[in-house]
């Protein structure tokens, strides 16, 4: 391990994650998943299948649901990235969560907080989602402990608290 | 719970390394040598180590079962994707870029990838010499063979049995070697000193790991300190040792703490379930009476024995299924081959079994010309009536529960379904029913329950505390359950076979009661009153004419607003093995696409008889979650090798799991409570019945609705519609 150092290949990386604007550097290869957790602290995206199927990994870029996991950090300079840690407001969790607490839409909850993410973006652009277009919608996002049927529930529950929140 | 405490703290250790395995890409070869040079040149790269860099640490087996495993492959690799290096570096990308650069020279040897020539007299042995037993080891290898174990069963004379049958049946089904998929993967940190091993890790089996780590590091138990958080997901896959050892190792060979993870696809190289082939011979009289059964298992156990002892033990039971058979002759071997070890997995030996038991109860049917479920009716056997000599009697009403299923179909039937199917499944879980609890009482009448069931998502930890609110009186969000830390918490067997809320329920109940107990002593002191003068009533402690809650009596007899009551709750067994039976009923409509093969679900009932259901929602997620992950076995599940023994479908995109756009139109679970369980409260474990049923009743149901019969899993499209092909052809002809 001697010689000289190695050139930085570091990039600079502005961003705007949970509201918040972020300068970090990080290497052109570096995942998002990867800067969220280790750079930035924001384990709640969890790291699955590594393959862009299970979406455990989903956050928001400017408000569409991504895999983490597949997306390059650097790709997100300039943009918002909204993690679960950023859904909640501070006086009140977000409808999605509560819906899902309410409905015990979880076992472990490892795949909880990406598919929490999926839903809400599935609910901004579809609020009246058919329960036949919420599974096609989910089928980006893998549970192996409920079997679905809570968390089908929860999104039920959510479209009709987002529905009295906005009549 | 509230959601502050389903998050786990992020786990920072100062000082951390990562350790990356390098893996076998032969499923069978001799190790010859390891280039360093290339991966020891990596800025960040502190140590390359191979087994022989490890010292006695290095050669040590481990194992619960046989000793047959050890932390890298040492003289040749047993199966592709087994670690033969580490390479160790300040950060994971590092470690990881670096042990591509290991430069392992192998000396392929043939592999063994099926189970049927493993035991072929040719074969290649997968371990040359037979292994030691491990801690809790009872069935040693059949020497100069690949038999890893040998089970069987006998009862009266089958020849007399199939003498005594008007129709003798004999079939063979098979089972896939399937994948766990836990959504976390395997993950471990180890911090090695020479006198204490701590291991942050997402083990099922906090107690297991810490016996297993005392005889690789010759230390005391007391000295080993395994933690557990919350863990995301196991169903077995995370059951004794895995990633536990090769991180203690190599933190006492590099004298750093080490961080071992595995991605999903290192995890579908560390463990996954039995494959299985069953060739059963069924006798029965023409009025349906059972009179005989053999039966043939072979287990394709991988490269290790892991859990696979104790897999073929319980197999042999789940093959007589739940009926009445006088003459039986069972035999199961667990096969070692040159594949990833295979392990727990939700109900172990119990969907292979029960595809075979259930999957042959309707061949029966057909060729007896009676309905299914009356073939069933009459041959389940009744409650007190024996099961297999030597076990609890039956603790349930089969029968009762067939009909309550059958009517649940009814009542919600579909018109579209053009078969229906019922399976009936049993198993004998929470095996050696050993557990330890504390409860404390502070002086503020808040309560810590400390158990060392790990909560992988199925909910223990809130029935512990509502048993505790329902003893003590306290409110439920006063009582905080404690995750696993060897070093502070009381003893437990392990996370697994349903045992949770029978076992870990009884034994956090005895604590509560204890502490009450304790309290009208304490009462009765401070009152200065003989004992029997203070009563427990709805919650609080009377007393010479006083009411005081729990706090009331512990700061009371303290003199001030201090100290606390402990509680003690031992469990040492339950009367009878096993403690309860589990009985996972399953029924299914469908409709077969007969151009293209699919089977589509209509509905899909669920059958628990629980004892009580001390939290009936958490039940019914139970039942469904296992129902939906049977799914997986039954329609799409398999893990594919190649004959050299590559694993095929080796990523998440390869390898398919259940989804939403695959769940039934209609999904329910059925509990069943009659308050007879050895539980607290009449309570029997449940959680892995609802897996059992699954995919006999889908295939009795294909077999109704177009006359093929499928007895190879995983259905697939392509199996159904060359199945159909096969039946049109046998009707034309």
């Amino acid at each position: 391990m001697s010689g000289p150092p190695p050139p930085d290949r570091r990039l600079q990386l502005s961003t705007t994650v949970n509201g918040r604007p972020v300068t970090l550097h990080v290497v052109p290869e570096a995942l998002l998943l990867d800067v969220l957790r280790e750079d930035l602290g924001l384990t709640g995206s969890k790291r699955s299948c590594d393959v862009q199927v299970c979406g455990a990994c989903t956050v928001l870029l400017d408000g569409l649901p991504v895999s983490a996991c597949a997306v390059l950090a650097y790709e997100a300079r300039g943009r918002t990235v909204l993690t679960i840690e950023g859904l909640a407001s501070e006086e009140r969790l977000h409808p999605v969560q509560e819906a899902f607490l309410a409905a015990s839409g979880f076992q472990c909850g490892f795949c909880t907080p990406g598919m929490i993410m999926a839903v809400t973006a599935m609910l901004e652009e579809a609020p009246a989602a058919t329960p036949a277009e919420v599974r096609e919608h989910l089928r980006g996002n893998i549970c192996r402990c409920t079997g679905y049927v809570s968390i089908l529930a929860a999104v039920a529950a959510a479209q009709r608290a987002l529905a009295r929140a906005g009549a | 719970m509230s959601l502050r405490e389903t998050i786990p703290p992020l786990l920072v250790i100062p000082g951390v390394v990562y350790a990356a395995p390098v893996r076998s890409p032969y499923a069978h070869a001799r190790i010859v040598g390891i280039g360093r040079a290339a991966a020891a040149a990596v800025p960040g790269v502190l140590a390359v180590l191979a087994a022989g860099d490890l010292g006695v640490l290095g050669e040590r087996p481990f194992g619960t079962f046989l000793k047959d495993q050890r932390v890298l492959a040492g003289d040749k690799a047993r199966y592709e994707g087994e670690p033969v290096a580490v390479v160790v570096a300040e950060d994971r990308p590092t470690a990881v870029r670096a042990a591509r650069l290991v430069d392992v020279r192998y000396e392929p040897l043939p592999p063994v990838v099926d189970v049927e020539r493993a035991l072929l007299p040719t074969a290649p042995l997968v371990h040359d010499t037979p292994p030691p037993l491990g801690r809790q080891g009872r069935w040693r290898t059949v020497p100069a063979t690949n038999i890893c174990a040998r089970v069987t069963l006998e009862q009266g004379s089958i020849e007399q049995g199939f003498r005594e049958a008007d129709v003798v049946l004999e079939r063979t089904y098979t089972f896939p070697r399937v994948f766990h998929f836990t959504m976390e993967p395997h993950g471990a940190v180890a911090s090695a000193t020479p006198t204490e091993l701590t291991v942050w890790t997402n083990t099922g089996h906090p107690y297991q790991l810490r016996q297993e780590l005392a005889d690789m590091f010759e230390l005391d138990l007391a000295r080993i300190r395994v933690v557990v958080p919350y863990v995301g997901g196991s169903f077995g896959g995370k059951s004794f040792p895995k990633l536990e050892p090769l991180a203690a190792v190599v933190s006492a060979t590099v004298g750093r703490p080490v961080k071992v993870v595995n991605g999903v696809e290192g995890s579908m190289r560390t463990n996954r379930r039995h494959g299985a082939r069953v060739t059963v011979k069924l006798g029965a009289r023409r009025d349906g009476t059972l009179t005989a059964k053999q039966a043939r298992v072979l287990l394709d156990g991988g490269a290790y024995a892991d859990l696979g002892p104790v897999v073929a033990e319980k197999t042999g039971v789940r093959q007589l299924g739940p009926y009445r058979v006088p003459h039986y002759s069972i035999e199961v071997q667990n096969v070692y081959t040159t594949t990833t070890p295979a392990g727990a997995f939700r109900s172990i030996g119990g969907p292979q079994s029960v595809w075979a038991t259930e999957s042959i109860m309707d061949e029966l049917a057909a060729a007896l010309d009676m309905d299914p479920v009356e073939l069933r009716l009459v041959n389940l056997v009744a409650r007190g009536e024996t099961v297999r000599a030597g076990l609890r009697p039956m603790d349930a009403d089969l029968g009762d529960d067939l009909k309550r299923l059958v009517k649940a179909m009814d009542d919600g039937a579909s018109p579209e379904a053009t078969g229906r199917g019922v399976a009936v499944g049993i198993s004998n879980p929470a095996e050696l029913p050993i557990s330890t609890a504390i409860v404390r009482l502070h002086y503020d009448g808040s309560v810590t329950i400390l158990c060392s069931m790990v909560e992988v998502g199925q909910g223990l930890h809130t029935v512990l505390a509502q048993i505790v609110a329902e003893e003590l009186g306290v409110p439920r969000a006063a009582i905080l359950v404690v995750s696993p830390d060897t070093r502070f918490g009381p003893y437990d067997w392990s996370s697994g076979a349903s045992r949770g809320v029978t076992i870990v329920g009884t034994a956090v109940q005895r604590a509560a009661q204890d502490i009450k107990a304790q309290l009208l002593a304490l009462a009765a002191e401070t009152a200065g009153v003989p004992a029997a003068d203070a009563v427990w009533r709805d919650g609080r402690v009377q007393v010479g004419g006083r009411s005081l809650s729990p706090a009331d009596v512990v700061r009371g007899w303290y003199g001030r607003p201090a100290g606390e009551v402990i509680g003690r709750g031992y469990v040492r067994n339950l009367g009878a093995d096993p403690a309860f039976w589990e009985i996972g009923m399953g029924g299914v409509e469908i409709d077969v696409d007969r151009e293209t093969g699919v089977i589509r679900l209509l509905s899909y009932t669920g059958l628990a008889d629980v004892g009580r259901a001390i939290n009936p929602q958490l039940c019914e997620q139970q039942d469904v979650g296992a129902v939906v992950m049977g799914l997986g076995h039954t329609l799409f599940e398999e893990m594919t090798y190649s004959d050299s023994g590559s694993l095929l479908s080796a990523s998440m995109i390869e390898y398919r799991v259940p989804l939403t756009v695959d769940l039934p139109a209609a999904l329910s679970a059925v509990l069943v409570e009659n308050g007879d369980g050895a539980g607290p409260y009449g309570a029997k474990g449940m959680g892995e019945g609802g897996n059992l049923a699954v995919a006999p009743a889908i295939a009795n149901a294909v077999a109704r609705a177009t006359g093929a019969r499928l007895r190879d899993l995983p259905l697939t499209p392509e199996r159904v519609w060359a199945a159909l092909r096969a039946a049109g052809a046998r009707t034309r002809a």
